[in-house]
């Protein structure tokens, strides 16, 4: 069939919607794609809030550990795993992931898979009468 | 055997409908940024409410159920008359309808919930090239639940009410068989046992569960295997290979595998 300028822009034409379609696409997609990358947030706990060894933190999720030299360790509670949240048992004296078995010392590393690392450190100091915690959120995800 | 096959079908079509109304009311109460709170005062003070739930819940899992019998009956069974395209969009309506149960299991928000949507946006997360994908899901803090609020409520309903619309087009269910979908999902309410809601902020001392169709997952997952390796073995490898199905020259290669694979995820799931 012999291309007509007739034929040559009916087929422009007829592919438009195609092109409008893609084009949209492009921003569609990086709009719902959107990340607002870390999230930190800083958390203020009343050190007298911190009555045993492992106090545990619901919002954000993490485990506050009392070291033996009057040091505090904030451990993210998300299990480095899949996420889940550890529990700590204290008869054991380790933290335990409810999802998958995995279980971690008092301070954070792996001792039973199937996870391969530690929880994660939180930056955290005592300032005066609190302890100060710099949480970042999905930073193990 | 036909009107058997045409019986599941209906069925499996009428399941849909009473869980996509037995959702809406419950859309009312359900609030994404105090999830499990408002799933709990549907559940134990507003009249019905638990009622209403189960109701979703139990037609949404037979619903399932009776999806794959309607698959495996259809694949199996030697006077299949189905066509490529209307086979093509009842897998891929398959694949989303599992995608809908597993965030309707996310919105009861607690321990179990809010576990299984952090297994997997983790999960997605770590799939090489697709990790991006996480974004769909993932919300910040208050707004955890509000992504799979959307899906559960919205877009996944939407698309797979589109697919089942071409697919069961040849065949419409009569309206009795709502009421016979009904029955079966009031005999699975006062049979079956309705799982508890671990709420948030208690110790649990013990395994916390998934949903049973993804029982073979949390295995792999228990075993320490790759990601990449569990979502080939469970989701991918056997999508494709019912997909694949219609196309095939030789079926019988393709019934076999896909019954070594059943084999495989049941036995796993049950380890």
């Amino acid at each position: 069939m012999k291309l007509t300028r007739r034929r040559f822009f009916r087929s422009i034409i007829d592919y438009l919607p195609v092109v409008a379609v893609g084009s949209l696409s492009y921003p569609f997609f990086r709009f719902i794609l959107f990340s607002e990358g870390l999230k930190r947030e800083k958390v203020l706990i009343p050190i007298k809030r911190l009555i045993s060894i492992v106090t545990k933190i619901s919002h954000p999720p993490m485990f506050i550990v009392k070291e033996k030299n009057n040091k505090i360790l904030a451990l993210d509670s998300h299990c480095t795993h899949m996420g889940c949240i550890v529990n700590y048992d204290p008869d054991k004296n380790i933290f335990i992931c409810p999802c998958h078995g995995s279980e971690y010392n008092i301070d954070g590393v792996n001792i039973r898979g199937p996870t391969k690392r530690p929880l994660y450190k939180e930056p955290a100091k005592i300032i005066d009468d609190k302890v100060v915690v710099d949480y970042i959120y999905y930073k193990i995800l | 055997m036909k009107k058997i096959r045409t019986l599941t079908s209906w069925i499996t079509q009428a399941l849909f409908v009473v869980a996509i109304v037995s959702g809406i009311p419950l859309v009312f109460f359900y609030h994404p940024t105090n999830a499990y709170n408002s799933v709990q005062k549907i559940t134990f003070l507003i009249p019905y409410g638990f009622f209403i739930r189960k109701l979703h819940y139990f037609s949404s899992e037979l619903l399932l159920v009776f999806i794959i019998l309607h698959l495996l009956e259809q694949m199996f069974s030697k006077e299949t008359n189905i066509t490529k395209l209307s086979w093509t969009l009842a897998t891929t309506a398959t694949a989303l309808i599992i995608l809908l149960l597993f965030t309707g299991f996310i919105l009861k928000a607690d321990q179990g919930g809010h576990s299984a949507a952090l297994v997997a946006i983790s999960m997605v997360h770590n799939l090489p090239g697709i990790s991006i994908l996480s974004r769909l899901f993932e919300s910040y803090s208050h707004y955890f639940y509000y992504k799979f609020f959307l899906w559960h409520i919205l877009l996944l309903p939407v698309l797979v009410s589109l697919l089942l619309n071409y697919h069961s087009k040849r065949i419409d269910a009569p309206i009795d068989f709502v009421s016979i979908s009904i029955a079966l999902s009031i005999i699975a309410m006062v049979i079956l046992p309705f799982p508890k809601d671990i709420p948030l902020n208690i110790t649990v001392h013990g395994y916390i569960g998934g949903p049973w169709f993804f029982e073979g997952v949390e295995r792999m997952l228990d075993f320490g295997m790759s990601n990449v390796i569990i979502v080939l073995l469970s989701m991918l490898l056997p999508f494709l290979i019912v997909l694949y199905f219609p196309f095939a020259k030789n079926k019988n290669i393709v019934k076999f595998l896909f019954f070594l694979w059943l084999i495989f995820y049941v036995s796993i799931s049950l380890v």
